[in-house]
């Protein structure tokens, strides 16, 4: 997304289409900032060198291309890069280690809970928000793109340079990592899944 | 294996596809005949359907501090010298 042949405008020009193409994206930016540092000020300096980059390579963007796709990479990027390092993050532990140990036969593939009442629903209340912070980054990251902010499996694709079978297989595990916290919550609280 | 349970195999597998709407045709094809014939397909549909729903409206979405934007349009203007519009 960001090896595109650059494009020359004026100072003026690439200002005008920085505010108009990338600021309207900075609630969802700080959120995915937050939600990938879990920690407010690391958050605002993610999204502050996301927004920096994306303006001293903004003649390599496209107008009318996807621009909230094209800053959600730089800052994936940029926290792989910069953050992950020193963030509060926890150390990062292998993906293929976690993957390979979901796909073991030990993980009931088919756990599911019932979420389809009311009820149920504030029983569980926020826990929600808990159980995705839990997840490993890469898990929490691809629910993210995927149920908060409605990405296709193409944009998610790019966004992380996988594959789109490994986009599909992330959110399989992640999804299931997810009923597996939340079923386990739901049941401490006294709901017992009669499925 | 038979036929009605490598149509729940299958169902299982696109079932994610029709949620993040992603099926092609012809999957949204076999769902729709899996849900109308499939009673444990409709449930499975519904509930994962429901926990989908269930993120997107409890998953909090944190605010950005009121002084970020005008912070980031600052550093703009500093390091590449551009004036304001």
């Amino acid at each position: 997304m960001i090896n595109a042949p650059p494009i020359h405008r004026s100072e003026e020009e690439n200002l005008q289409l920085f505010n108009r193409e990338f600021v309207p994206h900075i609630d969802a930016m700080y959120n995915f900032a937050y939600k990938l540092t879990l920690d407010e000020d690391a958050a605002k300096d993610l999204v502050q060198d996301t927004y920096l980059k994306a303006f001293r390579f903004i003649n390599s963007f496209t107008e009318g291309t996807n621009a909230k796709a094209w800053l959600f990479k730089i800052m994936k990027n940029t926290f792989i890069n910069e953050f992950r390092k020193k963030s509060k993050e926890p150390p990062k532990i292998d993906y293929h280690e976690i993957e390979s140990t979901y796909n073991s036969d030990e993980v009931d593939e088919d756990i599911t809970i019932d979420l389809r009442s009311e009820a149920v629903q504030d029983l569980i209340g926020d826990e929600v928000t808990n159980a995705i912070n839990s997840l490993a980054v890469d898990f929490r990251t691809v629910i993210i793109l995927c149920d908060l902010e409605g990405f296709t499996y193409e944009e998610m694709s790019k966004i992380l340079d996988i594959p789109i079978g490994t986009v599909r297989s992330r959110l399989h595990r992640a999804r299931t990592l997810l009923k597996q916290k939340l079923s386990d919550y739901a049941r401490k609280m006294g709901y017992v899944n009669n499925s | 294996m038979s036929s009605q349970d490598s149509n729940k195999v299958l169902f299982k597998e696109i079932l994610p596809l029709v949620l993040d709407g992603e099926a092609d045709e012809n999957q949204k094809a076999f769902f729709q005949s899996q849900i109308n014939s499939c009673p444990n397909c409709r449930l499975l549909y519904e509930q994962e359907n429901a926990i989908k729903e269930f993120i997107k409206k409890r998953f909090v979405r944190q605010q950005p501090p009121q002084d970020l934007l005008l912070a980031i349009q600052q550093q703009i203007q500093s390091y590449f010298s551009v004036s304001k519009t």
